[in-house]
């Protein structure tokens, strides 16, 4: 019974480290309860071929990077200059998903700005984006052998490819 | 006049088991249960979002389906976790919050009754 | 002009920094220091920071955009109400107000009676010690006098989601609320250190204590409506983590105020009213300042910055150990063996202060849950108002029964079944009333009607504690404030539940000429109009409603869109009626075709308020009866 008055006490300290810790988490980041499991099944047109493009196209050894664009994205124009950095000067497969666009403006977006992708399926009800559990865009995952390792949700900035994703590719 | 909304009720009910009406309720129902991902503590049913309304058509599509309120929040938090429903579901992650304030409340009302048998 | 007010005003600063010290002398027992009296210095304190907050304001009108507190938010084109209102529409400003409240509360403590000077000199000191650490917070870490040296020719605006008229007075109320709290901290903290907690002090804090909580009462509720007609999002109350960290020192302070009662009148409870002073303090301040610190995210959040959360821990964290630890150490001193019946009404009010602090650890379990989960395990989880709603109802249940309870029972002892025998002529009425409505409004769920009905009980019980009726003229009883307040806590509940059954709403997407209906309102959406506006360009949708083919009024809701900073709001519109309230929110136009429109009917709306505002009244009232009993007590 003593040791009841110090219960107070002792659930403010507790609280206090508590606060302490959450003050410097960031909440924003949100984990997806994606990765580690395989891509889901999907079954795209693709943007300048009449093929398929489907999840067994993202199934390799190699690691491979899934972008989720839109022309209609501000922040995706600056990450495109990212993706075509990390295509040009780096052993990566990148394949695009672009998402609720519309076809010619699309096919203008990757005309102007380069094309770092090998295959760019068009998702035009949004609904592949859902299984992939994307917010918005942009959006980029990291797969190997069709398993999902990593989740960026926004755009890759520069130094956030140099931080994060390359030495995560490297590793791989 | 005051009862004839009793025949109103059978007919409705009658109407509630086999028309897409019950469907839209229990379309809404779900819509209020599912968190706007992009928006601030808002739901899809109160949101006009892109990814809200790919969400709403999604939800209905699967229950044209005949799949189940279980299966559909199933499939929603298998994509984007247990953030997506806003209310957490119970589960060994989620006791304290659910069990704790109704544990603590016992618990303190049974020192206060004890305590004062124990004076009287 | 400008580089002469910065100085003067953190001369001013300094100034109330140097005397706090010295006001805090006594906690120290330093005492050869008698140049001035207490009041003097409480004065001193009170009036620099006074001109100070003045100088801010002073800036703000004249938009001096050489101080970078006017510069990111105000702008010369504000109207002067919001460049008034923007003096505290920010962290800084509104620690200065924070810190002005302070200091009044001091100023009027000092100029007070008291049982003892050193009662007196001990409470003030300790309240000095508090003023002493948040300037020296506001001067190192939020400076609102801060100046740039860049020649702008505008400022960058406030925040036009914070351009509201209710919002201007808002925030002074609510902390008017919070800061009353450290004056009773203060007080128990004083209690504490000379083991004097009994009647008298209880006779002393009531006042304050009563005050202050109305004020609390108030500020939530102003904040409650700003959200109900201005968000539109079809409620009043959002289990946001802003206004969870405002409800939960309520929540404690409901607590803490029949405690304060208990403690005068029977001289017993003294650890656990102790606690409760501290621990609603404590909440006040993390209500004000973690919301700041970027623990928690919401909408209703100033911009937020680590380095400050930090240093507000650090405060929090020394204020709360050191003052816990004291009472650890002191709580069998001040603790009387307290003896009386278990049917007495000791006995109800330690219930529903138990039930109190267990809505408290569900709203704060709530609230932190999430970021719990995350920082512990990684995973994030949404905790919405269905939590709240499922957890809460069960503990609100038993609340209302012992709060019928408890002021029927005497202080020492009482029968029960004579009670149940006094109140027989309420209980078959308000039975027979839900039962009617029951079956007119077919209510079919058990929950709802069980809370219908002991609300009903409330609020005639209760008015009938307060009044009593002679044949023909009406008595006013001398706790006629509890009265007021419980039987409105009954009214409100009553509009809580009705509004949330009977709630009503629908979204269109409408075109212009089309008729929209929901229940059994007719909407007619007659215009769309866009509007340019000094500081922002809106779209207005023009309907007009009626009901059984009465007109019933417009509507006018509208999207505006703010160019600095580039914001988009929604203003709803309302028709209030005497039972419920309908209104219109329009959602942001996806496409040209078609507009959405959010109809809502709100039932018990205004009834809910009235209920709202009679719980305040009755803390006035209470506060203003106990005023003589203060002076005549205080001397003795």
């Amino acid at each position: 019974m003593r040791l009841i008055k110090f219960l107070p006490l002792i659930i403010i300290v507790l609280l206090c480290i508590f606060f302490f810790f959450s003050l410097n988490n960031d909440t924003t980041k949100l984990s997806s309860p994606l990765v580690g499991k395989e891509v889901p099944e999907f079954s795209l047109d693709r943007l300048f071929n009449n093929e398929k493009m489907t999840n067994k196209d993202l199934i390799s050894d190699k690691p491979i990077v899934l972008n989720i664009w839109s022309s209609w994205c501000i922040p995706c124009r600056a990450e495109h200059d990212v993706l075509m950095v990390l295509s040009e000067l780096y052993d990566v497969d990148i394949y695009g998903l672009n998402y609720k666009d519309n076809e010619t403006e699309a096919k203008k977006f990757i005309e102007g700005l380069g094309n770092p992708f090998e295959k760019i399926g068009v998702d035009t009800s949004g609904r592949s984006a859902i299984n992939l559990g994307v917010y918005g865009v942009p959006e980029t995952f990291i797969i190997q052998n069709g398993i999902i390792i990593y989740k960026h949700i926004g755009p890759i900035h520069m130094n956030e490819l140099d931080e994060k994703i390359l030495p995560l590719i490297k590793d791989l | 006049m005051k009862f004839s909304f009793v025949p109103i009720l059978v007919c409705t009910y009658i109407l509630l088991c086999f028309s897409a009406l019950t469907e839209e309720t229990r379309a809404i129902n779900l819509f209020k249960e599912v968190r706007c991902l992009v928006c601030q503590g808002q739901t899809i049913h109160e949101s006009n979002a892109e990814i809200a309304e790919d969400l709403k058509t999604l939800i209905r599509e699967k229950i044209d389906e005949g799949e189940t309120d279980k299966e559909i929040k199933g499939f929603l938090v298998e994509k984007y976790g247990d953030w997506i429903l806003m209310t957490p579901p119970v589960k060994e992650l989620t006791y304290v919050l659910w069990f704790a304030p109704i544990i603590i409340m016992a618990i303190g009302l049974i020192v206060i009754f004890r305590r004062k048998i124990a004076k009287a | 002009m400008s580089l002469a007010l910065h100085y003067i005003a953190n001369l001013l600063l300094i100034l109330c920094l140097v005397t706090s010290m010295i006001q805090s002398r006594f906690l120290f027992n330093i005492q050869n220091y008698n140049l001035f009296s207490i009041s003097q210095i409480s004065a001193i304190q009170f009036l620099s920071i006074l001109v100070s907050f003045f100088i801010l304001i002073f800036l703000f009108i004249t938009s001096d955009f050489n101080f970078d507190l006017v510069y990111f938010h105000s702008h010369s084109e504000k109207p002067l109400i919001y460049k008034l209102s923007g003096v505290w529409g920010n962290h800084e400003g509104s620690m200065l107000l924070w810190i002005l409240i302070l200091v009044l509360f001091n100023f009027l403590f000092s100029l007070s009676k008291s049982r003892s000077q050193k009662f007196k000199e001990i409470t003030v000191a300790v309240q000095s010690l508090m003023i002493f650490g948040f300037v020296l917070f506001l001067l190192l870490l939020s400076n609102p006098f801060n100046i740039n040296n860049e020649n702008f020719n505008d400022g960058l605006g406030l925040n036009p989601i914070l351009q509201d008229p209710l919002l201007a007075i808002h925030p002074p109320i609510l902390y008017i609320g919070y800061v009353g709290f450290s004056l009773i901290f203060s007080l128990s903290i004083t209690g504490l250190l000379t083991s004097e907690v009994d009647k008298k002090w209880a006779t002393i804090a009531k006042p304050w204590v009563f005050a202050a909580w109305s004020f609390l009462t108030a500020g939530i509720a102003l904040g409650s409506y700003w959200a109900y007609y201005e968000l539109g999002w079809g409620g009043y109350w959002f289990w946001d983590p802003v206004e969870n960290a405002s409800l939960m020192p309520w929540l404690s302070a409901t607590a803490l105020i029949h405690c304060v009662v208990v403690l005068q009148r029977r001289n017993t409870m003294q650890s656990w009213t102790m606690v409760l002073a501290i621990l609603t303090f404590s909440l006040s301040l993390a209500g004000t300042f973690l919301v700041r610190s970027g623990v928690l995210n919401s909408v209703h959040t100033f911009a937020s910055d680590p380095g400050r959360g930090l240093f507000i821990l650090i405060f929090l964290f020394i204020i709360l150990s050191s003052s816990f630890l004291l009472f650890a150490l002191k709580s069998e001193k001040i603790n009387k063996p307290s003896l009386h019946n278990i049917s007495s009404r000791n006995t109800g009010i330690m219930v529903n202060n138990w039930l109190l602090i267990s809505i408290l650890i569900v709203v704060f379990l709530g609230t932190m849950y999430p970021l719990a989960t995350d920082l512990l395990y990684n995973q994030s989880l949404t905790v919405g108002p269905q939590y709240y709603a499922i957890s809460i109802t069960p503990i609100i249940i038993l609340f209302l029964f012992f709060m019928i309870l408890s002021p029927q029972l005497s202080w020492r002892e009482s029968k029960l079944l004579k009670i149940l025998n006094e109140m027989r002529y309420i209980l078959i009425s308000c039975l027979t009333i839900t039962f009617l409505t029951t079956l007119y409004f077919d209510l079919f769920n058990f929950t709802e009607i069980l809370i219908i009905f002991l609300s009903l009980i409330l609020i005639i019980s209760s008015l009938s504690l307060g009044l009593n009726f002679k044949s023909t003229k009406v008595i006013v009883k001398s706790n006629f404030g509890q009265s007021i307040a419980h039987a409105g806590f009954g009214i409100f509940m009553l509009a809580v539940v009705s509004n949330a059954v009977y709630s009503q709403e629908k979204i269109y997407d409408a075109k212009v000429g089309s008729k929209l209906q929901l229940d059994e309102y007719i909407f007619d959406f007659k215009n769309i109009e866009q509007e340019e506006k000094d500081n922002f360009n809106s779209i207005r949708a023009y309907l007009s409603l009626s009901k059984n083919g009465k007109d019933l009024g417009e509507f006018s809701p509208e999207i505006r869109f703010y160019s600095d900073p580039p914001t988009i709001t929604s203003e709803t519109s309302i028709i209030h009626q005497f039972f419920s309230d309908v209104y219109v929110v329009m959602n942001v136009p996806q496409n040209q075709e078609s507009i959405s429109l959010r109809l809502h009917i709100k039932p018990f709306m205004n009834i809910l308020w009235l209920g709202v505002i009679m719980i305040i009244l009755g803390g006035i009232i209470t506060a203003i009866l106990n005023r003589k009993k203060y002076e005549e007590n205080a001397i003795n």
